[in-house]
């Protein structure tokens, strides 16, 4: 697989991941709840753990697909590097965050869990974005 | 040997995340879980912080001329209504409470310790209504639920009670005098207010959670919602009810 198709790949999947999350952080903001296929999303979004001192959790996803979707249009060794840490922390915080609507809140959340697999595909993409040889690494050893 | 000075670069992110990883689980249990951790403290930041700045008068929260009371009628122990205030309050009082659109009033009952054989919710109630006489009622009502326990468990012990009444916070708040006054037979008018309200606007078939939307001081029920409805329930209602 060519490297400008993992990258465009990586691009494509951080879009949809920013997608919910831009969603989920809107009707944070907005006070209603997410259109939900059960009642979870609502006890999720609202319970104490959709924050991280104050900040909401879906915001700071938001931020991160943001910026791995920025990673991909610099054509920078290290943006790549910069891109695929921050989808492989995407992949181990959501894991938290499965674990916590398992185990401390009891409810699912429709959306998160599609971001969780989400970031599940998009991890292993990255990583194989970043060990692809392509134009951003021949230009770094040039 | 390309592929070897390839590899270092990829361990170092893998280790790199995991370390980011385990920073933000840690963040985050310290945000949220430690509250989790003692019946007594639970959640006393998040609680304040989600009445902080909020006008509280006896059983009223927010502002008194706001121009719809929503009515809240609900029972310490039962489940639902700690799921309601648990996940639903919050965002009205953010919407509409702190905007000054909405007041809410605290209605609390005591029914279900006739059907548990308990002295739970009598116990629970008359402490968040002796916080009321230092205007602190919210605070307690929700701790209650906050840390609510099984239904008919005999879980608000006195050690319960005084954890709450404590874990309220609040510089301007007398725990012993909350104590004090919640023995007292001073809470025991607002009480059978709540429940003369209740059975005269909503029935004997009335049940818990139930919530009135009434203009504010006109008596007239504009709209009742029983049970722990989802947010959009209350904000369609409310938003309904303010474009008139």
């Amino acid at each position: 697989m060519t490297e400008r198709l993992l990258r465009w790949a990586v691009a494509a999947l951080a879009l949809i991941g920013a997608g919910i999350a831009g969603y989920l952080t809107y009707t944070h903001f907005k006070g209603s709840p997410p259109v939900c296929l059960t009642s979870g999303c609502e006890v999720v979004q609202n319970s104490r753990w959709s924050k991280l001192f104050g900040i909401p959790v879906a915001l700071l996803g938001l931020l991160t697909y943001l910026s791995i979707i920025a990673s991909t249009l610099i054509r920078h060794p290290l943006a790549k590097q910069a891109g695929a840490m921050l989808a492989l922390v995407a992949l181990g915080f959501n894991a938290y965050l499965l674990y916590i609507q398992e185990h401390e809140i009891g409810r699912y959340c429709t959306w998160c869990i599609s971001n969780e697999i989400v970031s599940l595909i998009l991890a292993p993409v990255a990583v194989a974005w970043l060990l692809s040889s392509g134009d951003s690494n021949q230009r770094a050893a040039s | 040997m390309r592929r070897d000075s390839r590899l270092a670069p990829v361990l170092a992110i893998v280790g790199g995340a995991i370390v980011l990883v385990v920073a933000l689980v840690v963040a985050s249990q310290l945000n949220n879980g430690s509250k989790k951790s003692s019946s007594s403290t639970i959640a006393t930041d998040s609680i304040a912080e989600m009445l902080s700045g909020v006008p509280q008068k006896g059983i009223e929260l927010g502002n008194s001329n706001a121009k719809l009371t929503l009515v809240e009628f609900s029972d310490p122990q039962c489940p639902y209504c700690g799921e309601w205030a648990r996940n639903t309050l919050p965002s009205l009082v953010q919407k509409y409470v702190r905007t000054g659109k909405l007041r809410i009033e605290y209605r609390g009952l005591d029914f279900l310790d006739q059907n548990f054989g308990t002295t739970d919710s009598e116990r629970m109630l008359r402490l968040a209504l002796a916080a009321g006489f230092q205007n602190q009622l919210w605070n307690v009502v929700e701790l209650e639920f906050e840390n609510q326990g099984a239904e008919g468990s005999g879980y608000a012990t006195d050690a319960f009670i005084r954890g709450i009444a404590e874990a309220v916070g609040a510089k301007s708040f007398d725990t012993n005098k909350a104590l004090a006054a919640a023995k007292t037979n001073a809470v025991v008018p607002m009480i059978n207010t709540a429940q003369k309200l209740a059975e005269t606007k909503v029935g004997k078939s009335l049940s818990t959670p139930t919530f009135l939307i009434e203009r504010t001081g006109s008596s007239k029920v504009e709209k009742m919602i029983v049970g722990a409805q989802p947010l959009a329930t209350f904000t369609t209602a409310i938003d309904t009810l303010l474009k008139k």
